[in-house]
């Protein structure tokens, strides 16, 4: 990309792949006003370790929302312990669907979030993130084997809670 | 779907597609990405004097003095090196100058005595201690040389007391 991108390239580069940002830091975050705060900032401070070069790829910025998260997590762990156990659940949709569809995204949806956290958020990358396994693991910051590893036991958890929808 | 089949279950979730952020959002991050502060030039590796007279004075001058003094070490040797006879030369090039012909190792008993320890378990354990003394000899009959070297030995062996 020649010289710095405009607004509009920005909002190009954010229509292809906002949605897998926002979806994966819903996998992360404990609500869905958290989770867009930390795609706006992991996105800007992607931009910025990517030495303004541009957009930065994907997977920096899925990276940063994954540290990010754990930064959060950290620091209200002791100051919010009290509202998250109060939080209600996330009342946003994760997918688009049509009217059709709506019953089964739903089931999809409650059964990710019943998902241990490892499995769920492997199987976001992969499946809607579009991440290759050394790209998950190099995002996550685990070895790409224990990425390929929990996305086929969280496959099949998967598998199993969403039994009803898919036999 | 009777039996678990990934590929056919991950494409029907790859149907699903993550809903669209609120335009409101993705307004709100195109525009402050567009209005960051003015990045730093992209230029290649930024440029340095030739000569950074601080860095090379305080690098250099140990460096230089460092270097004198192994000049000067260096030289002091070949000088004295040279001064030597011939035949010194030869003794310290680190040529032969024993050919032994007769090699005898030895050893010899000195005492020996019995110490008694505990083991961390609180179990007793016994050592038995010996003192000796080992000795080689390399004899050169054509010289008439004999050298001869002796050395302590202190031999350690634990015996539990059930064995004793």
């Amino acid at each position: 990309m020649d010289g710095w991108p405009t607004q509009q390239e920005w909002q190009a580069w954010l229509d292809d792949h906002g949605r897998k940002f926002l979806f994966f830091a819903r996998q992360k975050a404990r609500s869905d006003a958290d989770a867009q705060d930390l795609m706006q900032e992991a996105i800007i401070e992607a931009a910025r370790r990517n030495a303004w070069q541009g957009p930065p790829a994907p997977a920096l910025v899925f990276a940063t929302i994954h540290r990010r998260a754990i930064d959060w997590a950290r620091r209200e762990d002791r100051r919010a312990a009290r509202e998250w156990a109060a939080s209600e659940p996330q009342p946003g949709f994760w997918f688009d669907s049509s009217v059709e569809d709506r019953e089964r995204a739903t089931l999809i949806q409650e059964a990710m979030e019943k998902l241990p956290p490892i499995y769920r958020e492997v199987i976001a990358l992969k499946l809607w993130g579009g991440l290759t396994f050394a790209e998950i693991a190099e995002s996550l910051d685990i070895p790409a084997n224990t990425a390929a590893s929990r996305y086929r036991y969280g496959l099949e958890e998967l598998r199993k809670l969403t039994k009803a929808v898919f036999t | 779907m009777s039996a678990f089949d990934p590929e056919q279950f991950e494409a029907e979730l790859k149907r699903l597609r993550p809903a669209k952020p609120p335009l409101e959002m993705l307004h709100r991050i195109s525009v402050e990405l567009s209005s960051q502060p003015a990045r730093p030039a992209r230029s290649g590796p930024t440029q340095r004097p030739l000569w950074n007279w601080p860095g090379l004075l305080r690098w250099g001058l140990p460096a230089g003095a460092l270097a004198a003094l192994c000049a000067t070490l260096y030289w002091k040797h070949q000088a004295t090196f040279l001064a030597q006879p011939p035949n010194q030369h030869l003794a310290s090039s680190g040529r032969p100058v024993l050919r032994a012909d007769k090699v005898e190792i030895d050893r010899q008993w000195v005492a020996g005595f019995d110490a008694v320890a505990k083991l961390p378990s609180g179990e007793p354990i016994r050592f038995r201690c010996e003192q000796w003394m080992d000795k080689v000899q390399w004899r050169d009959s054509a010289k008439g040389l004999v050298v001869e070297q002796t050395t302590p030995r202190l031999e350690i062996v634990p015996i539990r007391f059930e064995t004793y």
